[in-house]
C-alpha cells in the first residue's frame, strides 16, 4: 500500500530526524550513504528521490484520495498519562499539495512530500549540501534544483522560524494559493504560449572548502596531520567497501546536426616577384619620400593614398611556392612595406625585375586593352620631359657615330681606325709633304640655312663649342628675314637654337659676363638681345622703339666691359656702329638706354703728297661706320672704320674728336682687328682688295697685302700664333703667315661651291677655322701642318720683328727713291724691342 | 609635341639610321619606322636586355642607374635609351655611305 510505504518512509524520516544520520535507508535498498554530520540533508534528498523513483504514478495518484485531511502519523506514542505525544511531522501531508508538488517536480512526487518538505527545510537550514554523489536516479539533479526552487518560494516567509507548526499552517495557505493558480491554468490556458525567461542566477556556492596550509611548527599541525591521516585511511578503505558505490552520471547528449556552407569559388592567382637589392633600395627611398611628404602635408593626403595601397598589398601577398626562403622573406617584407605606401611605383619596379614569364603574361593581358588607352600612353610618353632629353641625347649619339672621326680631329685626338670598316682607303701622299693645308671636317648647314648669307659669327664665351651665326644679306637688295642660329660642335646637323628676326642679321655677339645673352644687330638698325637658354623667338630686349636706335644697318656689335667711374666694378655695355655714322653705347640696366659715343664725321682725306681738297661738298656730315674694335688692353680706346676708307682712333671720353686717323684704304673698311699679341698692332681689310697691317702710332699702314682682286670681307687673327691670320675674300679663304711670307698667303682655298665666303673665325679650343659663305654653309676647316707657333713670350716680338724689318725695308725703298726726305717717317718703334732686332740705319 | 616629332624625323633621316622604335613600359611598341615583325622582335629582345642591364648596374650600386645602352655589332649599332616608362631604340649603321 502506498500509504504504508509513505508511513514507512515517514518513520524513516523521523528516525532520521533525530540525528542518526548514518543509518542506511532500507527502503531504498540501493543507496547507502555515509556522510558527515553536515550532510544530513542529502540523505533526505536522496531518500525522497528514491521514493519518488520507485513510486509509480499510480501510487502517487493513490495518494490523492487521501485528500482532505492531514494524514495522521501511523505511529503514535503515548506517554504515561495517555497524552498523545507523538511527535508531529513538520508538515502535514495534503494530497492536493502533493498534486501541486507533482506539477513542480519532474518525477512523481507522491509519497515523497513529507520527506520532500523535510528535506527542503533541512536543506535550507543547513544551507550547504553537496551536490555530488546523490546516488539517485537520473532525475536527481534536476529534481534537486527544482526542489530548491520550490523550497525557496515556499519557504519565503517562514525562513527564520524553526521547524514548527507555523510552517504547516503557512503551507496550508500557500497550498491554497497554489491550488488557485493551478486551477486557473487548467481552465484553458494550456494552449497559450507562455514566454519563459531563463536567466542565469548568481553563482551558487554549494561547497567551498579552500585548502589550508599549516606550517609544521604550529600547534594545529598535529591535528591537521591526524586529520589528513584519517582521510587517507578513509580513501584507502573506500576501495571495495560496501558502503561506497560508484555511480556515473550522464549529461545530455544533444543530437548533432551538420551544417554546410558553400562559398563561391575562391580564385587563386600566383604572382612571382624578384626583389633585387635596388628594388629594396627604391622602396626605402619611396618610403622616405612619402614620410617627408606626409610630415609636410596634411594627414588627409596620407589617408587618401592608403585606400589604394591595401588593395595592391593584397595582390602582392600571395603565397609563392617558387620563392626560396630568403626571397620569400624579402617579398613579404616588401609587401609589408607596400601596404604602408602606395605601391604603384614598387610594383612597376618589381615588374621590371620580374621573370620574363610574368612579363609575357602581362603583355598578353595588356595587349587586350583598347587602342585608346595605348594612345594616351603614347602621348604621355612622347611629351614627357625625360623623353625629350633622351631624344636629344640619342640624336647626339647618332651624330657622334657619323662624325666621330671628324670630331676627334677637331679636338686634336688621334683617330683609331674602326676595325670593322671595310672601305678601302687609297694610299694618300704623306700629309707632311703637302705643306700647310686645310682639312675639311664638316660644315654646319641645314635646310633652313639654304640660300642665306652668313653675315657674322660669334663664339660663346663660356662654352667654346657653341657658336652663334647670323644670317643676313649684305646688300640692300635681296633682303630676307634674318636668322640667328646657335650651333654646337656635338650636332653638326641641326642647330641648337633658331631665332628668326624680321630683318636680316648683320651682327651678333655673345656676352662675356652673362654667357647666355646674345646680342643681334639687324639690317634696319635694331638691336635685340636674346637669352639662348630659352628657345622662344622673342628677344628679351630690343631697341626697336628706342629713340636712340640706329637708323642704318648695324654692322658690328660688341659687348664691352667698361670700367665705371668708381673703377671698382666693370659693367658690360653693348656698343654698336652703323652706317648712320654713330657709335652707340647701349646699357641694359633699365630698358635699353643708348648713349652716343661718337659721331663719325667726314674728314677730308689727306693723302701723302697731294694737296688737301678743301671745300668738298659733303652729302652728309657723317661717315658711315662699318666696323670697330676696342683695344684689348684699354677699353677706352677703340678704332672705327668708315665707308670712306678712314680708320679713326677714338676714345670714349671724347665724343667729338678723334684721337687719330689712319689713312690708307681706298674703299670701305669692312673689318678692323687688333692683334691679340701685340698691343699696338691692328689689321684691317676693305673692299679695295687689300688687307693692311697698322701700328697705332703710325698713320700709314706698315704692310699691305694684296692677294686677289676681290673685296675682302673678313679677317681674323689666329689665337695661337701672332703672325698668322686668316682672311676671306669673295672667292677664297686665305691663311697668311707673316713669318713665312708677307706677300702671299700660305694657304689659299677656293671652295668648290662657288659661293662667296663672307666670314671667318678661328676656333678657340682647336686649330680649326670656321668659314661662312653666302649659301648658308658654315664650314669647319682644320689647319694642318702649320708652322709651330712661337712661344708665348716671343709672340709679340716675332710680330714686331716682322714689322720692323718691313719698315726698314720700306725706309730703304723710300730713301732709295726719295733721298731728300730721309727722316720723313719715324721708323723706330718705341716698344721694348729685343736687342737682336735689326735697327734702322738711317 | 612638334619639337619631338621633328627630332624623330631628323633622327630617322640621319645618315645610316635604319630605324627608330619607341616601346612603352609593357614592351609594346608605340612608334616604329620598321616593319611589324622586326619591330616586335627588337622590342621584345631589347626590353629584356635593357632590364637585365639595368638590374646589373643597380645591383652593383643601388644609387646608380642605367642611362644609355649601346650594342655594337658587325653590321650595325643598336642604341637604347631606357627609362621606367619607355624605351627608345635606334638602329644605325655608322659605316653606311
Amino acid at each position: 500500500m502506498s500509504t504504508n510505504k509513505s508511513k514507512k518512509s515517514q518513520h524513516m524520516l523521523t528516525t532520521g530526524n533525530t540525528g542518526a544520520s548514518t543509518t542506511s535507508k532500507k527502503s531504498h535498498g540501493a543507496t547507502k550513504s555515509k556522510y558527515g554530520a553536515s550532510v544530513r540533508g542529502t540523505q533526505y534528498g536522496s531518500s525522497r528521490v528514491t521514493v519518488l523513483s520507485s513510486a509509480s504514478k499510480t501510487r502517487s495518484l493513490a495518494n490523492a484520495p487521501d485528500a482532505g485531511k492531514p494524514a495522521k502519523p501511523p505511529v503514535q506514542i503515548f506517554d504515561e498519562s495517555g497524552n498523545d505525544v507523538t511527535p508531529l511531522p513538520l508538515y502535514l501531508i495534503d494530497p492536493t499539495l502533493v498534486k501541486q508538488n507533482k506539477s513542480n517536480l519532474l518525477g512523481d512526487s507522491s509519497g515523497g512530500t513529507p520527506t520532500d518538505l523535510m528535506s527542503q527545510t533541512s536543506i535550507y537550514n543547513t544551507g550547504t549540501v553537496t551536490a555530488s554523489a546523490f546516488g539517485g536516479g537520473p532525475f536527481t539533479r534536476s529534481v534537486f534544483s527544482q526542489s530548491y526552487d520550490t523550497a525557496g518560494e515556499s519557504m519565503a516567509e517562514p525562513e527564520d522560524t524553526d521547524q514548527s507548526h507555523e510552517p504547516t499552517s503557512a503551507w496550508g495557505e500557500i497550498r491554497r494559493k497554489h491550488e488557485d493558480v493551478k486551477e486557473d491554468l487548467n481552465e484553458g490556458d494550456l494552449e497559450k504560449i507562455v514566454d519563459l525567461q531563463l536567466t542565469e542566477t548568481e553563482t551558487i556556492w554549494l561547497l567551498d572548502m579552500p585548502g589550508i596550509c599549516v606550517s609544521l611548527e604550529t600547534d594545529e599541525a598535529a591535528t591537521v596531520q591526524k586529520k589528513n591521516e584519517a582521510y587517507k585511511e578513509l580513501v584507502k578503505n573506500k576501495q571495495g567497501n560496501d558502503s561506497y558505490a560508484e555511480r556515473g552520471m550522464n549529461t545530455f547528449n544533444e543530437p548533432q546536426k551538420c551544417k554546410l556552407v558553400q562559398t563561391s569559388k575562391i580564385g587563386y592567382t600566383e604572382m612571382g616577384v624578384n626583389a633585387n637589392t635596388w628594388d629594396m633600395f627604391d622602396t626605402f627611398e619611396l618610403l622616405d619620400k612619402a614620410n617627408k611628404v606626409r610630415s609636410e602635408d596634411d594627414d588627409e593626403e596620407g589617408t587618401i593614398s592608403r585606400p589604394g595601397s591595401p588593395k595592391e598589398g593584397e595582390v602582392e601577398k600571395v603565397d609563392e611556392g617558387t620563392d626560396t626562403g630568403p626571397g620569400g622573406a624579402v617579398v613579404r617584407e616588401k609587401s609589408a612595406a607596400s601596404v604602408r605606401v602606395d605601391s604603384r611605383a614598387t610594383f612597376a619596379s618589381s615588374f621590371a625585375g620580374s621573370e620574363s614569364v610574368v612579363a609575357s603574361r602581362e603583355t598578353g593581358v595588356s595587349s587586350m586593352p583598347t587602342s585608346e588607352s595605348s594612345q594616351i600612353d603614347e602621348n604621355v610618353i612622347l611629351q614627357s620631359e625625360k623623353f625629350k632629353s633622351d631624344l636629344f641625347i640619342m640624336e647626339r649619339v647618332i651624330n657622334l657615330n657619323t662624325y666621330q672621326a671628324k670630331q676627334a680631329l677637331y679636338r686634336g685626338f688621334n683617330i683609331i681606325k674602326d676595325i670593322d670598316d671595310t672601305t678601302v682607303v687609297p694610299p694618300q701622299q704623306l700629309v707632311q709633304d703637302m705643306g700647310p693645308n686645310f682639312d675639311r671636317l664638316w660644315s654646319y648647314t641645314c635646310k633652313g640655312t639654304q640660300g642665306r648669307n652668313v653675315s657674322c659669327l660669334s663664339w660663346n664665351k663660356s662654352n667654346p663649342d657653341l657658336i652663334a651665326v647670323g644670317y643676313g644679306q649684305f646688300e640692300f637688295s635681296n633682303q630676307k628675314e634674318g636668322l640667328v642660329m646657335c650651333w654646337s660642335l656635338k650636332n653638326p646637323e641641326f642647330p641648337e637654337r633658331v631665332y628668326t628676326c624680321k630683318e636680316g642679321v648683320t651682327a651678333a655677339d655673345f656676352s662675356k659676363v652673362n654667357p647666355s645673352l646674345l646680342a643681334v644687330g639687324l639690317y634696319d638698325g635694331g638691336v635685340a638681345v636674346y637669352n639662348v637658354r630659352q628657345t622662344s623667338d622673342e628677344p628679351i630686349l630690343d631697341n626697336f622703339l628706342a629713340p636712340g636706335k640706329n637708323t642704318a644697318p648695324v654692322w658690328q656689335l660688341k659687348w664691352i666691359e667698361k670700367e665705371r667711374g668708381t673703377g671698382d666694378e666693370t659693367a658690360e655695355v653693348l656698343v654698336s656702329i652703323s652706317t648712320d655714322g654713330r657709335v652707340c653705347q647701349w646699357s641694359i640696366r633699365k630698358g635699353f638706354e643708348s648713349y652716343d659715343l661718337m659721331r663719325l664725321k667726314k674728314i677730308p682725306t689727306r693723302m701723302g703728297g697731294k694737296k688737301e681738297k678743301k671745300g668738298e661738298a659733303f652729302i652728309s656730315r657723317h661717315a658711315g661706320g662699318l666696323c670697330f674694335d676696342f683695344n684689348p688692353h684699354d677699353s677706352n680706346i677703340y678704332l672705327a672704320g668708315t665707308e670712306d676708307g678712314h680708320i679713326h682712333k677714338c676714345s670714349c671720353s671724347y665724343n667729338e674728336q678723334f684721337l687719330e686717323s689712319y689713312f690708307g684704304h681706298t674703299g670701305p673698311v669692312y673689318k678692323i682687328k687688333w692683334s691679340p699679341f701685340a698691343p699696338d698692332v691692328f689689321l684691317s681689310c676693305s673692299a679695295d682688295w687689300s688687307i693692311r697691317l697698322w701700328h697705332q702710332d703710325k698713320v700709314r699702314p706698315i704692310l699691305n697685302f694684296f692677294s686677289s682682286t676681290k673685296p675682302v670681307y673678313d679677317i681674323a687673327w689666329s689665337p695661337n700664333s701672332s703672325t698668322v691670320f686668316a682672311s676671306v675674300n669673295e672667292g677664297s679663304v686665305e691663311v697668311w703667315d707673316l713669318n713665312t711670307s708677307t706677300l702671299d698667303p700660305i694657304i689659299i682655298m677656293e671652295p668648290s661651291s662657288g659661293a662667296r665666303q663672307t666670314s671667318v673665325s678661328f676656333s678657340k679650343n682647336s686649330d680649326c677655322l670656321l668659314v661662312g659663305d653666302s649659301e648658308g654653309q658654315l664650314t669647319v676647316l682644320q689647319l694642318r701642318s702649320m708652322a709651330p707657333p712661337p712661344s708665348r713670350d716671343k709672340q709679340m716680338d716675332s710680330l714686331l720683328k716682322i714689322i720692323n724689318t718691313s719698315l726698314s725695308s720700306q725706309l730703304q725703298n723710300q730713301s732709295a727713291s726719295e733721298p731728300t726726305q730721309p727722316e720723313r717717317e719715324e721708323t723706330h718703334l718705341e716698344d721694348d724691342l729685343p736687342p737682336d732686332t735689326d735697327q734702322n740705319q738711317s | 609635341m612638334s619639337e619631338v616629332e621633328e627630332t624623330i624625323k631628323r633622327i630617322q633621316s640621319h645618315k645610316g639610321v635604319s630605324g627608330i622604335i619607341i616601346v612603352n613600359a609593357d614592351g609594346i611598341p608605340i612608334r616604329t619606322t620598321l616593319d611589324n615583325s622586326t619591330t616586335v622582335q627588337y622590342s621584345g629582345l631589347i626590353h629584356q636586355l635593357a632590364a637585365k642591364a639595368k638590374s646589373t648596374v643597380r645591383d652593383l650600386d643601388p644609387q646608380n642607374d642605367l642611362t644609355f645602352l649601346r650594342i655594337r655589332s658587325k653590321k650595325h649599332e643598336i642604341m637604347v635609351a631606357p627609362d621606367n616608362e619607355y624605351l627608345l631604340i635606334v638602329i644605325q649603321n655608322p659605316n653606311a655611305v
